[in-house]
């Protein structure tokens, strides 16, 4: 109630009447709160709808990564950000809560990657150091799976083949992984085509599995024929053939690197499909060598030392390799009551084959080898060992033909074929040597005759001209202590002097004819001068 | 000494004439806020007995409140130097403060721009709407002495005026972006000083006095 | 006309309400219940103490960089001074403008102003007491425009956080500068500008209790 001042009353005043306004009676001033609501609302619900896919991913560390900050870039166009950090609950990885644009959402499928993108110095460079200035970001290589995911657990390093890159994947299957790492090379002809991805020790751990991709349009040379060989670091092989160096490039120096081939004959066939699966071998040799056949195995007795001759040396005919060692043992043999070398060997009667110029075979079935094989035999072909290489002391054996070694045969009886064998070498060395002594003794008896001679007919000659030598300077002696007196006073001491140089330079002369002479006729110390004798 | 007397000047006292019909109308009457005074023979209206826009005070300060909402959840500018985008909300001012070991003057920024005025503005609020409805406001002594307390507290308009320096020297710096942040921070500055002249002291109270308790 | 106050009458205006009453020490405003006071309790004592801190304060926000930008090439630092010639240089001369008397003309004016304020009122001279009148709110008035510095600081932080090509911290130079403009701020609240008038009032009750101390 408001106080008024009261007034006093004058009947024929009017009084004015009051009327009650309905409360709700609006003006246009809440235009003002209601089009504000209204784009509040709008941008709210604008900013729903846009929201686009949260995605939570999984790394070991988050570092560089920082919550509402970090980036997710694809191809270089923002595509979200990190918009929470926060430990697992097992504490050992890291939740990254992101969100991303709605136009991310076909981004998000099973086989999609992440990784964080910071500066990376590796085998394959280094990578990433834009982000040094710019701040680490969150990088994706999107799969081509079709079942959408919203859970992932990101990669540690980047992938090395991003999903889009051209080119084929394959399997190698190794012994064991050399110096091979992942990152490194593979070449064809020594130019780098492909690179190992992946590696892993096999579950059972008797091997290694390798993945490697080449790029396009090199996978097209890759075909189930094609050999796949470390050409790891250097190639360094000293056995009985000798001493053999190979180097891929420098980069299979540092990384290992693995090559591959295909020999010319196999060259048309179709190329492999992807995944494909190959034997890893330690080196091109092993890898190109030709399939060898059936491999006939035969045991060899030596009775001599077999030092330098090892599982895996060759057996050689007459200079081509056609098999290898497999076994070294020893064994007691009754009758001669002493110990001999046993040595079981492979020979691939094939590899002769390959080698035959004219179009000879062997025969290709065992009961048809035997008779060749005995032929041969008596023909007089045995086993042998001999030395590779003096320096290394290597090994081999060699089957030759000895015409005139005592008859002998294969014993096709045993289990293993025995194979007839010749002793060594290394016994016709001892020979040698004998032989090069008995002349080392020869020459050895001539020279002692021409020292005697030496002794007696020209030493005394030349100690006559010593000891001349000897007293004119001890002449020379007395006068240069003479001459000290003597020499500041009269010309009569230099008289001396010159007389004594003069003897002096006699004595020196007959010294020098001595030397003339023998210039000139160098056999007198054996033969006496010339005219002496007649 | 002279009793001291308050002087309350809402209706207008004495003899009035009807500008339509000149009818001279003797004002001894009883009316609230809100009501129409009609001359008794024409019906037209004389005047209204309105408390001083307390509805435009209102309609003023939700749409305030309402950006100032909007200014707080999105960004008000965002930068981008060479790919590296940054967006920057009130809140968010406050907090980079904080992370730069100094708290107080992350209190003290978040206080002035964003706490200091939406006190003002929900006093005012709650102020405001019972008077436009005739009641008098719970706590209203209180209220009234807050804010005269925070009313020269209250920097949005400095802020804005900060803002705007800062992006131009940024301006060749990296691309600057505007967000809708910055539009609604601006629309409170302007409704700020508008509902600021919508009132004063004397009418607040006047309309106070003349409210049902 | 007899100019005399309402202090050197006994009443006093109600600090909540505005409402004149009697006064009587310890009494309270008959409309809103909040203690009467003559003037501000301790007026010039407080402004005084305000404005020695401020012009304490005031040595160290203008030397110590208010801001530091840091990037892998380089790390600067920038003090108030060297913020206006940088918006001169390139040439924002109306902002340059506005930030060197916002930020290094205003704050020392004020100090300066109420400084005279005080002294003046100490003296209790008459001398042009409506100019005094008008520099005291222009000194209110103005007081919150000087924080803007400590705004575009905050942005400037806010904003430029890319790591190593640009990163911008904030020195501790804006800390001072902060709280020179808090307190001169605190200063001009806390004095009375009635006291201004006091020594002009030809009434007896003006000495004692008129003018406080």
């Amino acid at each position: 109630m408001y106080p008024t001042e009261q007034k006093p009353e004058s009947g024929a005043r009017a009084v004015a009447v009051v009327e009650r306004i309905s409360s709700w009676r609006l003006s246009l001033v809440w235009l003002v709160p209601i089009v504000a609501a209204l784009v509040g609302i709008g941008l709210a619900a604008k900013a729903i709808m846009d929201r686009g896919p949260e995605i939570t991913l999984q790394f070991s560390t988050a570092d560089g990564l920082e919550a509402g900050k970090t980036k997710v870039k694809y191809k270089d166009v923002e595509i979200g950000t990190v918009k929470s950090i926060v430990l697992s609950e097992d504490r050992k990885t890291v939740s990254v809560v992101t969100d991303l644009v709605r136009e991310a959402a076909p981004l998000l499928v099973e086989d999609t990657r992440f990784w964080v993108v910071r500066p990376r110095v590796g085998l394959a460079g280094v990578s990433g150091l834009g982000t040094l200035l710019s701040g680490s970001y969150i990088g994706l290589d999107v799969g081509k799976s079709t079942t959408t995911r919203r859970h992932y657990v990101g990669l540690e390093e980047p992938p090395l083949i991003t999903a889009d890159r051209a080119g084929r994947e394959f399997m190698l299957s190794a012994e064991d992984l050399g110096s091979l790492d992942v990152g490194s090379p593979v070449y064809l002809r020594r130019v780098q085509v492909g690179r190992v991805v992946t590696r892993a020790l096999d579950k059972d751990g008797s091997g290694v599995t390798l993945t490697i991709f080449v790029d396009s349009p090199y996978d097209k040379f890759v075909n189930p024929a094609t050999r796949f060989f470390h050409a790891s670091g250097v190639a360094l092989s000293l056995d009985d053939r000798g001493f053999k160096l190979d180097v891929q490039s420098m980069a299979a120096l540092v990384a290992g690197g693995i090559a591959f081939a295909t020999h010319k004959r196999n060259a048309d066939l179709d190329s492999a499909q992807e995944k494909a699966a190959f034997i890893l071998h330690p080196d091109e040799r092993t890898a190109m060598r030709l399939p060898d056949g059936m491999a006939q195995t035969y045991t060899m007795i030596f009775n001599e030392t077999i030092r330098g001759l090892r599982v895996g040396s060759s057996v050689d005919f007459r200079g081509l390799p056609i098999g290898d060692v497999t076994s070294i043992g020893v064994d007691y043999a009754a009758e001669g009551k002493s110990v001999v070398m046993v040595v079981e060997a492979n020979i691939y009667p094939s590899r002769l084959a390959q080698q035959a110029v004219s179009g000879s075979r062997m025969p290709d079935t065992r009961e048809r080898r035997h008779p060749v094989m005995n032929r041969m035999v008596a023909a007089g072909l045995r086993a042998q060992l001999r030395s590779g290489s003096l320096v290394t002391g290597e090994q081999f054996i060699a089957l030759d033909f000895f015409p005139k070694t005592k008859p002998a045969r294969v014993d096709w009886d045993r289990s293993v074929p025995l194979f007839p064998t010749i002793p060594g070498k290394l016994t016709s060395l001892e020979d040698d040597l004998t032989e090069a002594l008995a002349t080392l003794k020869t020459t050895l008896g001539s020279a002692n005759r021409l020292v005697q001679h030496l002794n007696r007919e020209v030493a005394p000659e030349m100690t006559a001209a010593m000891d001349d030598v000897r007293r004119t300077l001890a002449n020379g002696d007395k006068l240069m202590a003479m001459a000290d007196k003597l020499l500041a006073s009269d010309a009569p001491v230099q008289q001396e002097l010159r007389e004594t140089l003069r003897e002096v330079a006699k004595a020196a002369r007959s010294l020098r004819q001595l030397t003339d002479m023998l210039e000139r006729q160098p056999e007198s110390l054996i033969t006496g001068k010339k005219g002496d004798e007649q | 000494m002279r009793k001291a007397r308050s002087i309350v000047e809402l209706l207008p006292e004495g003899l009035i004439a009807c500008p339509d019909c000149d009818l001279l109308i003797d004002l001894v009457i009883d009316a609230q806020i809100g009501a129409s005074v009609r001359c008794p023979r024409c019906g037209a209206e004389l005047f209204r007995v309105r408390a001083e826009s307390f509805e435009n005070t209102l309609a003023l300060t939700l749409a305030a409140l309402i950006l100032l909402l909007l200014a707080n959840v999105f960004p008000v500018v965002g930068l981008n130097i060479q790919g590296h985008r940054i967006d920057a909300t009130l809140i968010g001012a406050s907090i980079c403060l904080w992370d730069a070991d100094m708290p107080l003057l992350a209190g003290l920024v978040a206080l002035t721009t964003i706490t200091i005025p939406a006190f003002e503005l929900c006093a005012v609020l709650w102020i405001a709407f019972p008077l436009w409805r005739g009641r008098r406001p719970a706590g209203f002594i209180a209220i009234v002495r807050l804010m005269d307390f925070t009313h020269a507290w209250g920097m949005v308009d400095v802020f804005m005026l900060g803002i705007l320096v800062s992006l131009v020297k940024l301006e060749h710096l990296a691309e600057v972006l505007l967000g809708v942040g910055i539009v609604a921070y601006g629309g409170v500055m302007l409704l700020i000083a508008a509902i600021g002249a919508s009132y004063d002291q004397r009418v607040l109270w006047q309309a106070w006095e003349g409210a049902r308790p | 006309m007899i100019a005399t106050s309402a202090a050197a009458t006994g009443l006093a205006r109600c600090r909540c309400c505005g409402l004149v009453s009697a006064f009587a020490a310890a009494e309270e405003c008959p409309r809103c219940s909040v203690p009467l006071q003559l003037r501000k309790p301790g007026s010039l004592s407080r402004t005084w103490a305000y404005l020695l801190a401020a012009y304490i304060l005031y040595i160290p926000a203008n030397l110590l960089p208010i801001m530091e930008t840091r990037s892998i090439f380089s790390v600067q630092q920038d003090t108030i001074m060297s913020g206006v010639i940088y918006l001169w240089v390139s040439g924002a001369w109306p902002l340059a403008t506005i930030v060197f008397v916002a930020s290094i003309i205003v704050p020392l004016a004020k100090l300066l102003a109420l400084t005279l304020l005080c002294v003046t009122v100490q003296m209790k001279t008459v001398w042009r007491a409506k100019q005094r009148t008008e520099l005291y709110l222009f000194v209110e008035f103005v007081g919150r425009w000087s924080m803007l510095d400590v705004f575009v600081v905050t942005v400037l932080v806010a904003l430029v956080q890319a790591q190593s090509l640009a990163t911008v911290m904030p020195g501790s130079g804006v800390v001072a500068f902060a709280a020179v403009v808090v307190i001169s701020m605190l200063a001009a609240e806390s004095f009375d500008p009635r006291l201004i008038w006091d020594p002009m009032n030809r009434s007896g009750k003006e000495t004692s209790r008129g003018v406080s101390d």
